[in-house]
């Protein structure tokens, strides 16, 4: 094992491999507030990429309902209940990760699946975590709740699935921070599968071999943004490059959000992989929950979602999500305006910090004709 | 009367015939004739010594076996200038041909040294880097399954399931074969290793983790599975550029098992040291 640092539980931690961060690492924002789990991404990601025979259970992208929800089943549960209790000492996180507490015969601490995990991919769609009391109504932090999280491969800093495969078949690209099962080489041992706690790679048993979510990676080459962050209707996505902390743009929209503002945060840091979706965490689930699952900041995280309204940077950059096709290598607000710029800082999207509200007349007097919809 | 009973006696004594056993070592016996086609009925195998080789867990490399398997593998080589034939027999008491999640194919595979020689490490090689190299010929149940058409998508696994329409199934222009090739990714890949192919496999290494497809592909074989036993021949060349045996000499191989059914693939396997193995004549 050797030492490398992980700032999302800032400190050293053990890696089968020595740390070497890319040239450039794939990031993105997802905020969850604005997901209505419409699984628009979850089709345009199916059709693309995993059409296949043997891939019919495969959705390298996914939207499940929160708590009730898992695909595969109760992979988060799971890997919690491996993992055990751990503390943070303020944003140090002092319990162990999945390679610190990899058994004595495994690379990585992890549990496979068998195909019955995955036979329900909507399981727990929609239910609140408890009964809803009689004269309940809500405000704040909501006493029953549920959330959709949307999730992809996490294309972390330090995968699981690379760590366990012992033959090598999985490598992380120098050029841009992707993961992916090289197809040529994979045997189908399936220990990437036991390993990667987000269960983000699937056994194709019809070929013999797992595969995973690419990131799209023909796209990114041409400078656009995943297939399922395009489609997203609700505009929850933007895809981007995230720097180290040290090496932090101000001027990059991800770096921007998680590390200057620290409003959208790893998923589930405290396993150890560096997770690079950073998600921003809910506004109405109570903090218990978003502690553990996305660490000690969810709180602030929230407060400060709360109040971007009031913050032109914040809600600026927060319009550029699902405003352009391209990846968003920049971002600058001018006057009332979020543009967005590529990585030659040529303009990509030019969208209106708050979009302008227009009321119409219920009735329209040329038409003679009533409207429902009046804004 | 007394003839009748003679004649039970004798045929009992025939059909529970003890093999010829060799314990210190392996003992392959010359068998003229074409030995690519032998299967595990062929009466050659009676003129065979049986060695019974013990399996140990693979204890080196990581991942490892929670608990052992098949402890033993029962074994019979017959031989001439040009083949090698080899009959593996274990017992498992499950028939594990096809892979899916969770779920992993029973499977065996011989080794031998590379070279003439200095034996290298008996896992594979060695370290990688430091190791010699060895070369390994393969058999998996999922591969025989595949090379026989067994595995046709889905509905070989869930029969009763539906799926929503191939793409590549509705090519109207074009080639239709060129389209489902592009969504068979370890195809377009050219993995030799994957779900197509031959149900026996050369492969090469040089330390763990490091095993892969020989670019001399010349052996071949096929299993039976039949009331809790598995009986697998492989069969291969004397002469190989790698990998050549000079039967003169006391040679050595080594063996690995994989029970699908307990969680057995890659590392997590079966294993053997090397066994010396003496060509009779």
């Amino acid at each position: 094992m050797a030492k490398v640092f992980n700032w999302q539980i800032n400190r050293e931690m053990d890696y089968w491999y020595k740390g070497v961060r890319p040239e450039r690492q794939f990031g993105a924002i997802f905020d969850i507030n604005k997901c209505i789990s419409c699984q628009t991404c979850t089709v345009a990601c199916k059709t693309t990429w995993t059409a296949g025979r043997g891939q019919e259970y495969m959705f390298w992208n996914n939207v499940e309902s929160k708590p009730y929800g898992f695909y595969p089943i109760m992979w988060d549960v799971k890997a919690l209940s491996l993992l055990g209790a751990g503390e943070w000492n303020g944003d140090v996180y002092a319990g162990k990760t999945i390679f610190e507490s990899a058994p004595a015969k495994e690379r990585v601490l992890g549990w496979q699946p068998t195909d019955y995990d995955y036979a329900h991919p909507n399981i727990g769609e929609d239910e609140v975590n408890k009964a809803i009391d009689t004269g309940a109504y809500m405000t704040g932090k909501h006493a029953a709740w549920m959330f959709y999280l949307a999730r992809i491969c996490n294309h972390c800093t330090y995968p699981a699935c690379l760590a366990a495969c012992p033959r090598g078949a999985i490598y992380k690209r120098r050029e841009d921070g992707i993961v992916l099962v090289n197809q040529q080489h994979c045997r189908g041992y399936q220990e990437c599968v036991r390993a990667c706690p987000y269960k983000k790679v699937f056994y194709n048993a019809v070929e013999g071999v797992s595969q995973k979510c690419i990131a799209c990676f023909p796209k990114i080459e041409a400078g656009e943004q995943p297939q399922c962050f395009v489609a997203c209707i609700g505009k929850i996505r933007m895809q981007g490059w995230i720097n180290p902390p040290d090496k932090a743009q101000e001027d990059n929209p991800i770096d921007y959000l998680v590390y200057v503002r620290k409003v959208a945060l790893p998923l589930f840091p405290q396993l150890g992989l560096e997770p690079n979706v950073y998600y921003i965490p809910p506004v109405h689930v109570p903090d218990y929950f978003l502690t553990q699952m996305f660490g000690p900041g969810a709180n602030n995280a929230v407060e400060t979602y709360l109040k971007a309204r009031e913050d032109k940077t914040l809600a600026g950059i927060f319009t550029l999500l699902g405003s352009t096709k391209f990846t968003v290598n920049y971002f600058k607000i001018e006057g009332d305006e979020a543009i967005g710029y590529d990585s030659q800082r040529n303009e990509i999207a030019r969208v209106p910090v708050t979009e302008p509200v227009i009321t119409r007349a219920s009735f329209d007097e040329a038409l003679q004709i009533g409207r429902h919809n009046i804004t | 009367m007394r003839i009748f009973i003679a004649l039970s006696m004798l045929s009992i004594f025939i059909s529970c015939e003890k093999p010829k056993v060799s314990e210190d070592r392996i003992k392959a016996v010359f068998a003229e004739g074409d030995l690519r086609e032998i299967t595990y009925a062929d009466p050659k195998w009676k003129e065979a010594f049986e060695t019974t080789v013990k399996l140990e867990t693979q204890q080196i490399a990581l991942p490892k076996l929670e608990e052992p398997g098949v402890s033993e593998v029962r074994t019979k080589v017959l031989y001439n200038d040009k083949w090698l034939a080899f009959l593996l027999d274990w017992n498992d008491a499950t028939q594990d041909k096809l892979t899916q999640i969770g779920l992993f194919s029973d499977a065996a595979a011989i080794q031998f040294p590379s070279q003439q020689g200095e034996l290298p490490d008996n896992a594979m090689g060695g370290l990688p880097g430091s190791a010699g190299s060895v070369v390994i010929h393969q058999w998996k149940a999922v591969w025989q399954e595949a090379s026989l058409g067994n595995i046709k998508g889905v509905k070989t696994f869930y029969p009763n399931t539906w799926s929503d329409v191939y793409i590549f199934e509705e090519v109207k222009q074009g080639s239709r074969a060129e389209m489902e090739k592009m969504y068979t990714t370890s195809v377009a890949a050219g993995n030799p290793l994957a779900h197509h192919g031959a149900a026996v496999r050369d492969l090469e290494a040089a330390g763990f983790g490091s095993v892969d497809f020989s670019p001399e592909q010349s052996s071949k074989g096929s299993g039976l599975w039949k009331e809790g036993k598995w009986s697998v021949v492989i069969v291969r060349p004397v002469k190989r550029e790698k990998g050549s045996l000079e039967l003169s000499k006391l040679q050595y191989m080594a063996f690995a098992v994989w029970d699908g059914s307990h969680g057995e693939t890659g590392a997590r396997k079966m294993r053997s040291g090397w066994i010396p193995i003496q060509f009779v004549r």
